[in-house]
């Protein structure tokens, strides 16, 4: 028998979870089909920072949609907590990008008061801190000598991010949407003004087709002769032993977690699908960390992966209709841990067929497109 | 080295918190523990305090850790015994920073 959606939503990580949880709640009988090939699990492998500050220069729309995805992340726990009764651990944390020397510390000054300019009226939440400053915001860890002070912005925070991925989950089942987990998807095709979908359970119609597979979206979109720039970005992090609570807020590329442990990596490595640990290219990144904070040399290193993130060629995130489609939709987003808020509040309505918000109204696939 | 012992008559000395264990040679620290030794739990999660043991016994779930010849917070499935070995529960957190 075939089942029947009025929005089916092909991949299930944090991004397509979120977008069938936000239909869920509106009432839209929605289908989320998961089946992510094993190195792709960005959405299981991150840090799950809400990291808003220092970044887009000359993005200002990205900017605005980062910091008002981080506003809304208050309200999507306390409401995922009722509908999931899982708590995602969302910390109101702020963050903190260090410092080494002079010289970084007055590009990164820069940085930011560029971002200050560039907001005009609307104003940066985030500013320098002197090395002082820094010490007292977190007093019970010791910089290294280089350490000369970094930024601090309130607005970003932290999540434990297999609990959002799950509590998304759970929410949009507890609210009337089906999950079909271990569910491949073989064919997508138009089926009238709607589509069929074949998997290896059976087929799947549904009204409204979106494509948030992460990197699966370049086999799925290419199934329409739609192609999507996104490439591998891989990350490799290692994570410590059990520390007590004295990182309340993740120093960009050292967090503390929940669970006591210290995760650490910042890179971003284009090596196509190869996720084997290299330690070469995570040499330097220990040798960082232990510069901004000696004694993580004493830690002993408990565990280190790797994993596949989403990167679209510039960056942002893609939200657009199929071209040439009327009810079918692409979404792929980097940041898919930090936009998870915003895309529950926001993207429901532009798979329902309305206009996309005025701030995300840039981010289509026809950007990438040849002059 | 084999998983099997070829001589199960082969044995071992080791003293977990101070106690001395006689235990097959070839098992893990975290086999002989729960075993011979009637360990109950090996570490005390230092987050939430509570008392954990080995679940997997295959180095996936990093619930083993404990203090093996003054080592703190190793896995105590990967590890085989070793004559002598001095062998304690995980029960403090790393305080030093």
């Amino acid at each position: 028998m075939r089942q029947n959606f009025d929005v089916l939503i092909v991949g299930g990580g944090v991004t397509g979870a979120a977008v069938g949880y936000g239909l869920a709640k509106k009432g839209v009988r929605v289908g989320v089909v998961d089946a992510t090939p094993p190195v792709d699990r960005a959405s299981r492998s991150n840090m799950g920072l809400v990291w808003c500050q220092s970044k887009a220069l000359g993005h200002r729309d990205y900017v605005e949609w980062c910091f008002n995805s981080s506003k809304l992340f208050g309200e999507l726990a306390k409401d995922l907590k009722e509908t999931s009764g899982i708590d995602i651990e969302y910390t109101e944390s702020g963050g903190i990008i260090p410092c080494l020397g002079e010289e970084e510390f007055k590009k990164r000054s820069d940085y930011l008061e560029a971002l200050r300019k560039e907001a005009g009226d609307a104003g940066y939440p985030g500013e320098m801190m002197t090395r002082e400053e820094l010490e007292a915001k977190l007093p019970n860890v010791t910089f290294g000598p280089d350490v000369t002070g970094g930024t601090w912005c309130a607005e970003d925070g932290l999540v434990e991010p297999l609990k959002l991925m799950f509590a998304l989950r759970h929410g949009m089942a507890n609210l009337g949407g089906t999950l079909m987990a271990d569910t491949r998807v073989i064919k997508v095709e138009q089926d009238g003004s709607g589509y069929l979908v074949t998997t290896d359970k059976g087929e799947i119609q549904c009204g409204r087709l979106v494509l948030a597979g992460g990197l699966g979206n370049r086999q799925l979109a290419g199934q329409f002769g739609v192609k999507v720039p996104l490439t591998p970005n891989k990350g490799q992090v290692f994570l410590t032993e059990r520390i007590d609570d004295v990182l309340p807020s993740p120093l960009l590329g050292i967090t503390r977690t929940r669970g006591g442990t210290v995760m650490i990596g910042f890179e971003h490595e284009y090596v196509g699908t190869d996720t084997s640990l290299i330690t070469d290219n995570f040499s330097h990144v220990a040798k960082w960390a232990t510069d901004i904070w000696p004694a993580l040399a004493d830690l002993r290193i408990i565990r280190t992966w790797s994993c596949l993130r989403v990167w679209p060629k510039d960056g942002f995130p893609i939200y657009d209709k199929i071209p040439g489609h009327e009810n079918g939709y692409i979404i792929n987003a980097h940041s898919a841990v930090t936009l998870a808020a915003i895309h529950a509040a926001e993207l429901p309505d532009y798979i329902m067929g309305n206009d996309i918000c005025k701030t995300a109204a840039g981010f289509t696939l026809s950007r990438f497109d040849e002059k | 080295m084999s998983t099997i012992p070829t001589n199960t008559q082969d044995t071992v000395t080791i003293y977990f918190e101070g106690e001395a264990l006689t235990v097959p040679a070839d098992i893990s620290v975290a086999a002989a523990v729960l075993g011979p030794g009637h360990a109950g739990h090996t570490s005390k999660n230092p987050v939430k305090g509570d008392n954990r043991a080995p679940v997997c016994l295959m180095g996936v779930c990093f619930e083993c850790m404990m203090e093996i010849d003054g080592v703190p917070n190793q896995q105590s499935c990967l590890i085989t015994v070793r004559e002598g070995m001095k062998v304690k529960r995980q029960t403090k957190i790393r305080e030093k920073y």
